[in-house]
């Protein structure tokens, strides 16, 4: 697998506080890597850190083949959009000032800004102050400086922060898009399970600063446990027969078997005298595992 | 040159133009006055100026590099841009513009100073116009010692977020610059606005039984100007460490 971001025990300590506990992420080139993990998990401090924003206590990171160093940053970064917790935005300015900004340091030409507008449906807002822009404008500006020139890798933290629903879906798609579109890799945060289910097709999932799952997410549901439960004319006499256990809501819990135990039961019930009123198939979804994972609330 | 140019277009809409020149207006109506007092086409009149110009900026030039430093810095705190700035470019590249950008928008000042003094001197038809060595003196010594305070002030408005600090570490400057004149001249050294007066070359005694000053211009005073380069290039070096040190 070749990985356009990939760490090594990346540690990060404050003081007595183990931030981020030896890493090893491993985000493939061409994924949307979904960084899953509770708030104050450690996802922006090592985001931070593969910026080289902030220095690593231990473990080293390696972007785009190059290990990063306080002294190469800046030729690492040329290649690296990221927006990292709040938008870098300059409220006395307009959007296409703001832009002009990263424009400049980034050498692009003048096309980029009106491009960057538009993909993120700003190109409307004309001689506008940044001061006047709601919540979810300003993080699109955030996102539009963070896709000027097309850079190969963008890291995005909670991009979807002040956005109304419209707006989410919207960049949601927007991001889902970008690896076939523009051909980089996407790494984005969340703490929002169903966010990255709708947009990832790779998860790590972060606890107390170490990495508990790794891997692409069809193989995180497919790790999702499977059984049947059902109700029957006599739900204590079913339970009692298929030795299965009674949930909450007074269903019949069995683990589920190929389809031709599945008719075995149902024939055994019927010989006993029992009906099956109803049976249905179920599954732990992401939030379950998450909550296994992680031993924390599915959203925090 | 990017850099820099990144600096001014940041700048835009934070009336740092309407500040020099409220300031070098406040500095040219004192003159003006000074002006006035010594009478049309009085002797000493271009001397006068030249002695009472570093009086004056050692409160408002302190003042308006103090606000210039800020500015320059609170743009990107403001903007909680320092993230996406240290991403794109080297500490170093984005300090030093903004020093250089401060100190071009002092020189500004300095320089509509220059020519205001010209032309209240013309006005008074003082006589004896002095040398273009002694313009240069003057805008030299000006120009030198505000770097002293954008440095200082400039390290303060960087380090802390809350420009409350820079800006009261300033306005202390600036009234500090006022009475530093008083002190004894190795007292006068330590204070860093103190320089505008200690670095020109234009002297006064009073006395001699007479009420009239008597000026004179002295050598251009070298070891002041190494203190305050000195002062200066450490108030520099101290921001650039502490900030390039600081995670984003």
């Amino acid at each position: 697998m070749n990985c356009c971001i990939q760490t090594d025990g990346l540690t990060k300590t404050y003081g007595d506080t183990e931030v981020v506990s030896s890493l090893d992420l491993a985000v493939p080139c061409g994924s949307v890597y979904g960084f899953l993990g509770p708030n104050g998990a450690g996802k922006t401090t090592t985001m931070k850190m593969l910026l080289g924003l902030v220095h690593p206590t231990a473990g080293t990171a390696t972007v785009l083949g190059t290990l990063v160093t306080p002294r190469n940053r800046l030729q690492v970064n040329a290649h690296v959009g990221s927006l990292i917790e709040s938008p870098s935005c300059y409220p006395h300015l307009t959007a296409r000032e703001n832009l002009e900004v990263v424009r400049s340091l980034r050498g692009l030409p003048k096309s980029s800004i009106d491009e960057a507008l538009a993909t993120v449906r700003l190109d409307h807002t004309g001689s506008k102050p940044v001061r006047a822009f709601s919540l979810g404008m300003r993080q699109r500006l955030g996102l539009a400086a963070a896709l000027m020139g097309n850079p190969e890798l963008l890291l995005l933290d909670e991009p979807t922060n002040g956005l109304d629903p419209a707006g989410i879906q919207e960049i949601r798609e927007l991001i889902r898009s970008l690896p076939a579109e523009r051909g980089c890799t996407v790494l984005v945060s969340s703490h929002l399970l169903s966010e990255i289910d709708q947009m990832s097709d790779h998860v790590g999932i972060i606890s107390h600063g170490q990495m508990v799952w790794q891997g692409p997410l069809s193989a995180l549901h497919a790790q999702a446990r499977h059984w049947l439960e059902l109700h029957t004319t006599d739900d204590d006499r079913a339970a009692q027969l298929l030795k299965a256990s009674r949930t909450d809501e007074g269903w019949v819990r069995v683990r589920v078997r190929d389809d031709e135990s599945v008719a075995r039961m149902t024939l055994g019930l019927a010989r006993e005298g029992i009906g099956v009123v109803r049976l249905e198939e179920r599954h732990e979804d992401l939030e379950d595992l998450f909550l296994a994972l992680t031993g924390t609330e599915a959203s925090l | 040159m990017r850099s820099l140019a990144l600096e001014f277009a940041k700048l835009r809409r934070k009336h740092v133009l309407l500040i020099v020149l409220a300031l070098v207006a406040a500095v040219l109506a004192w003159l003006f006055a000074d002006a006035h007092g010594e009478g049309r086409g009085g002797a000493t009149g271009w001397h006068s100026l030249f002695f009472a110009a570093p009086i004056m900026n050692s409160v408002f030039l302190s003042l308006l590099s103090t606000v210039v430093a800020s500015r320059v810095a609170d743009v990107d705190h403001e903007a909680n841009a320092w993230k996406q700035l240290l991403c794109l470019q080297g500490t170093g590249s984005l300090l030093g513009a903004k020093l250089v950008c401060a100190m071009l928008v002092v020189a500004l000042a300095v320089a509509l100073e220059l020519v205001g003094i010209i032309v209240i001197g013309r006005m008074w038809e003082f006589v004896d116009l002095p040398t273009v060595g002694s313009w240069a003196s003057l805008a030299l010594s000006q120009l030198v010692a505000s770097l002293c305070a954008v440095s200082i002030i400039g390290a303060i408005a960087l380090l802390w977020e809350n420009q409350f600090v820079a800006v009261a570490s300033g306005l202390t400057l600036s009234l500090a610059g006022l009475f530093s004149s008083f002190l004894p001249t190795a007292l006068q050294r330590l204070v860093p606005s103190g320089y505008y007066t200690l670095l020109t070359t234009m002297q006064v005694v009073w006395g001699n039984g007479s009420s009239a000053p008597v000026f004179h211009e002295i050598a251009l005073p070298l070891l002041d100007y190494a203190l305050v380069a000195a002062f200066s290039a450490a108030a520099c070096a101290y921001a650039y460490k502490k900030f390039s040190r600081r995670e984003a």
